[in-house]
């Protein structure tokens, strides 16, 4: 079999070398300010209505055939930018490398119908895009520009609770969306328990999420695959941003290492919440009632250099580290909790002629956190790891002028640290460890094909096989994908698609909220592979060249999905696939969406609307026990009803304002419906009124709706530009509930013999919000 | 990862003194509950068996205020009780039985004090005045006693002192442990309480610390109890529900309940065997 792929893969590789069309047209499309490429540019040739986009490396293969004239007219576009035009010859290949310049503004109208004219044309569907730019001026918590939050705004992709950057793509559980970072993989995208994301937007150069219809070199995860590519550095000029907000500073710095040719970009982030919190228990020290509060930072570093070696030869590499850090500690113990991601890509893109064009890549990527406690006389360090190594090849070959095919082979080293616990005293009485281990390989290939069938109909069909091998269990997975276009009018077009997704990951956290200590954890021989199909229609309308209207259906079944059984020991477990249960799920709904992308006003209106079932879960060891049984219950984060306004209005040069409004069903909440006297043995602790859980997730919460505000005042000293953006979160000072808390109230009363005694009265629930009305200015700042 | 949780809230809660007051309390209006029985028994050789049956109430009902009559609502009497040990039933006998030591009540007892070899088997079958039926099983656990205690001060802090406990694990298989210790007198809140199972050190010696939290002339008491698997799962779900209340970063579950029946009741039938060693701090 393995013979077979590989020869079916080299036959691909050499038929593609040779093959003849009338005439190719090929090259890079880049920004003629910095020389960055630039992804998703639109290539078209307007007399005969065929075009084609750069691919994420900003290249591009066209072919044409019958062409009866000396030559022909190109246009290239990219929103924002000014269109080039330009007539060359025709002949069997052509190079044109373009560097788009933003000096004059074309007519608006020509722009916009080029964007929309794209997204009507791909066979690409359910898929959402932000540039660092509208997240920059979107309104974000604490003024810290978050390009993962503020795609959360987008129609279909729920956030977990209020200032959570987990995603809950389509009915998925946040470990199933694939997050990559210039190819490689990070597996935990947030800072301070979700606030904040690892993306530093001012590194970030394009953030692409497929809800669905997952091209075939996605695989891996179930839900959604977040693709963020990081800038590649000026290669005109010196240049440098950084800005000043209330709890972080950052700085990029980007430049030429020989102009034009190669460049580099370094840029980093750091909080001062430490120096706040040290500033308020310095205040605090010595008074009775204060509270201590845990010093806490976290900082990130983003760095890249690339080189053009020759015009078919592009080496790239690049580098993230970014780590969280707190402690919090006394005359009695030091405690110290740190985790984080370090990832690293080598990319090598090869033209090996007109038509076909390959990037070979290298990625490493490393997570970890890690608790170490010091007790008077006895310490403990927990923690965990996953390691990945992988390499990969991606073929991109333009065929003819119908077929446009994808295809590549790759492989990964996963090496896990699972709940690795060392615990131990001084003088050597007590200890013990524990953990495991565990080494395996993912292998995947695949093909795609883009296919335009006729000027209506464009399919794009293809399959991925993936396999998984750990520690004696070996799974295989064909997962086929096709999505199709049909242009209807010249305003319409409809789409369909179907994905086949297989997940060999599981990652051990049992509450709703993402934390830094759940621990990522392979398939074996008693845990299966996750496995997802999704189906999808929809349709794309552009009304009156201003305005795009998408709407979308899917259904969703989710198999052999993991969960953990009541009360699931998940912290330095040795046995820990003991405390799995495996179930099915499945969530379908609508989205739908209108976008304005050109003019001084643009922004979207989002609305989403969905149900989400899990069920059917079977605890791994016959002795576990997974509450309920087997019936079906909504997850925490099954949102009927998610609705986003978004508007962002550039006034003149110098201000801009935006504003955005969500709502959303509230969240769902598993609350005790009943309470028993449980006594206990002689010497243990009474509970009075001891919490009985029934029915998983009995309880919605109140609606969550939150209006933010953003101004951005722009100033343009002689050095450069510099700008002021003052937001205002939860205008309107809506309390949305966090989570409920649930506690008895007390009366006194007294004993015969004169002791003081806590009657308890009653229950009384709480909800428990996080932010009010919350201000914040920030200084930002490019030369 | 209960401590992790801790110091997260904490985190938390420092952030919101620092912010405006954040809590409202509010209206819930949950599905209808239905009360369940819970049994509390706990067989113990040497001892009389003694059994505590109780109706749970839903979640926001108000308390009676008197505690007599909170007492009275919540129990549930006229029940028929036996337990079968090894062959032999015994009848329960309904009525208040109070222990003064330990301010422990039960509304089921036995006269007959039980003496059977560890790994004998046992039953419980109730039948509530209603008709409903509930039944249990487990066996008799072996005695796993304190070897020995010693005494450590601090190499810093000199006058604080903490107890080492020492037990030796002589079988093949996981057992499981409820390890208490307390200051002056068991009726005081426990300074450590937990359950746990010799599963990474099985077949070895057992040893349980404690932080320096005596000084000298304190009298420690630590308690090792010998306790089945089911009543380590039990009691487990019952410390879990306990903690998780309110707490956005833990996971609720159901009790994990050895008890079948009608209506799903609650709670654990289970033998245990206790060995408690009181040490002094010396001067």
């Amino acid at each position: 079999m393995k013979k077979n792929l590989f020869a079916f893969f080299l036959l691909l590789f050499t038929a593609s070398l040779y093959s003849q069309t009338d005439m190719t047209l090929s090259g890079v499309v880049k920004d003629g300010s910095n020389g960055e490429t630039l992804i998703g540019a639109t290539v078209l040739f307007p007399e005969l209505g065929d075009g084609t986009t750069t691919n994420e490396y900003g290249f591009y293969s066209i072919s044409l055939e019958g062409l009866s004239a000396d030559s022909i007219k190109v246009e290239i576009s990219y929103v924002g930018f000014n269109n080039f035009v330009k007539t060359i010859p025709v002949q069997a290949e052509f190079k044109l490398d373009v560097e788009l310049g933003t000096g004059v503004a074309l007519k608006e109208v020509q722009i916009k119908a080029n964007s929309f004219n794209e997204q009507m044309r791909s066979t690409e569907m359910s898929v959402e895009t932000i540039s660092p730019k509208e997240s920059k001026m979107l309104p974000v918590l604490l003024g810290e520009s978050d390009i993962l939050k503020t795609i959360q705004l987008k129609p279909g992709i729920p956030s977990g609770s209020e200032g959570s950057t987990g995603l809950y793509v389509r009915g998925g559980r946040s470990d199933q969306n694939l997050i990559v970072l210039d190819e490689a993989i990070i597996y935990n995208a947030s800072h301070l328990f979700g606030f904040f994301s690892t993306f530093n937007t001012d590194a970030v150069k394009d953030l692409k999420l497929y809800k669905g219809g997952f091209p075939s070199q996605y695989g891996g995860r179930l839900s959604s695959v977040i693709d963020v590519k990081l800038k590649e550095g000026n290669k005109k000029e010196f240049a440098g941003a950084g800005g000043i907000g209330l709890i972080s500073s950052k700085l990029t710095l980007e430049g030429p290492i020989k102009k034009d040719k190669s460049s580099f970009i370094v840029s980093g982030r750091r909080t001062y919440f430490d120096l706040i919190t040290n500033k308020i228990n310095e205040q605090n020290a010595g008074k009775e009632d204060a509270t201590q509060i845990p010093a806490y930072y976290f900082y990130d570093l983003n760095t890249k250099i690339n080189f053009d070696l020759g015009e078919k030869d592009r080496l790239y590499f690049s580098g993230y580290f970014g780590r969280d850090v707190f402690g919090f500690s006394s005359d009695f113990f030091d405690f110290n909790f740190g985790w984080g991601n370090a990832t690293g890509t080598a990319r090598w893109n090869h033209q090996f002629n007109s038509k076909l064009f390959a990037n070979t890549t290298f990625t490493y990527s490393d997570y970890d956190y890690s608790i170490t406690n010091e007790v008077t006389g006895f310490s403990f360090e927990v923690g965990s790891r996953i390691k990945d190594v992988n390499l990969k090849s991606d073929f991109y070959w333009a065929v003819n002028n119908r077929h446009t095919l994808r295809y590549g082979v790759g492989a990964t080293y996963h090496q896990f640290e699972v709940g690795r616990l060392q615990a131990g005293s001084e003088d050597g009485l007590i200890s013990f460890d524990s953990g495991s281990d565990f080494d395996a390989m993912e292998y995947g290939a695949y093909i795609g094909d883009e296919w335009d069938v006729n000027d209506k109909l464009r399919v794009n069909g293809g399959f991925r096989l993936s396999a998984f091998a750990n520690d004696g269990a070996f799974y295989t997975g064909f997962e086929p994908r096709l999505a199709a276009r049909y242009i209807l009018t010249d305003n319409i077009s409809l789409k369909t698609s179907y994905a086949r997704m297989k997940q060999y990951l599981h990652l051990v956290a049992s509450s709703g909220v993402s934390l830094p200590t759940d621990v990522w954890y392979p398939s074996t021989s008693q845990i299966e592979p996750q496995r997802s199909d999704q189906v999808a229609v929809g349709a794309t309308f552009k009304l009156w060249d201003k305005l795009l209207l998408t709407n979308e259906y899917y259904y969703k079944w989710l198999d052999n999905q993991v969960d953990f059984v009541d009360w699931a020991e998940l912290f330095a477990n040795e046995n820990l696939e003991q405390e799995f249960a495996i179930g099915k799920g499945y969530s379908y709904g609508t989205e739908l969406g209108l976008e304005k992308r050109e003019g001084k006003l643009t922004g979207w209106i989002g609305y989403t609307l969905a149900l989400t079932k899990r069920g059917d879960f079977v605890p791994v060891d016959p002795e576990g026990f997974f509450g309920e049984g087997r019936a079906y219950f909504s997850p925490r984060y099954d949102r009927r009803h998610d609705i986003s306004v978004v508007g962002m209005y550039e006034l003149n040069r110098r201000w801009s304002f935006s504003a955005s409004w969500v709502y959303g069903s509230g969240d769902l909440a598993w609350l005790p419906t009943g309470r028993l006297t449980f006594q206990d043995i002689p010497g243990g602790n009474t509970e009075i009124a001891l919490p009985v859980y029934r029915e998983r997730n009995n309880f919605r919460l109140a609606a969550f709706h939150r209006l933010d505000l953003g101004v951005i005042i722009k100033f343009f000293p002689k050095w450069g530009e510099s700008d002021l953006t003052l937001n205002v979160i939860n205008a309107y000072d809506r309390r949305n509930a966090f989570f409920i808390l649930l506690e008895p109230e007390f009366q006194e009363g007294m004993t015969e013999e004169g002791e003081i005694l806590q009657i308890p009265e009653r229950i009384k629930a709480t909800q428990v919000s996080l932010f009010p009305i919350l201000p914040s200015i920030s200084w930002n700042f490019k030369f | 990862m209960r401590f992790f949780a801790k110091y997260i809230s904490l985190f938390i809660a420092g952030l919101s003194l620092v912010s405006c007051n954040l809590n409202q309390e509010i209206e819930i209006d949950l599905p209808e509950y239905t009360p369940q029985v819970v049994v509390e028994c706990y067989v113990e050789n040497g001892k009389q068996m003694q059994l505590l049956l109780t109706e749970s109430s839903s979640y926001f009902d108000a308390f009676v205020l008197d505690p007599v009559e909170y007492i009275a609502q919540i129990l549930i009497n006229d029940a028929t009780i036996s337990i079968n040990v090894g062959g032999t039933d015994y009848e329960m006998e309904n009525g208040l039985f109070l222990d003064p030591l330990s301010l422990r009540f039960n509304n089921y007892s036995s006269a007959d004090i039980i003496d059977v070899e560890p790994g004998t088997e046992m039953s419980l079958d109730i039948t509530l005045a209603d008709g409903t039926k509930l039944s249990a099983q487990s066996t008799m656990i072996a005695p796993f006693e304190i070897d020995s205690v010693a005494v450590e001060f601090s190499p810093t802090q000199p006058d604080n002192a903490r107890t080492l406990i020492f037990g030796t694990d002589t079988d093949a298989e996981i057992n499981y442990f409820r390890r208490m210790l307390h200051k002056t007198s068991r009726d005081s809140v426990a300074l450590i309480d937990f359950v746990a199972s010799d599963e990474f050190n099985n077949g070895d010696e057992i040893l349980f610390g404690s932080n320096y939290d005596f000084e000298k002339g304190d009298t420690c008491i630590n308690t090792l109890i010998h306790i089945t698997k089911d009543y380590y799962d039990f009691y487990q779900s019952v410390q879990g529900a306990a903690f998780v209340n309110g707490n956005p970063f833990a996971q609720p579950g159901q009790f994990i309940s050895n008890i079948s029946g009608d209506n799903n009741p609650i709670g654990v039938f289970t033998s245990i065997s206790v060995d408690t060693t009181f040490t002094i701090i010396p001067e």
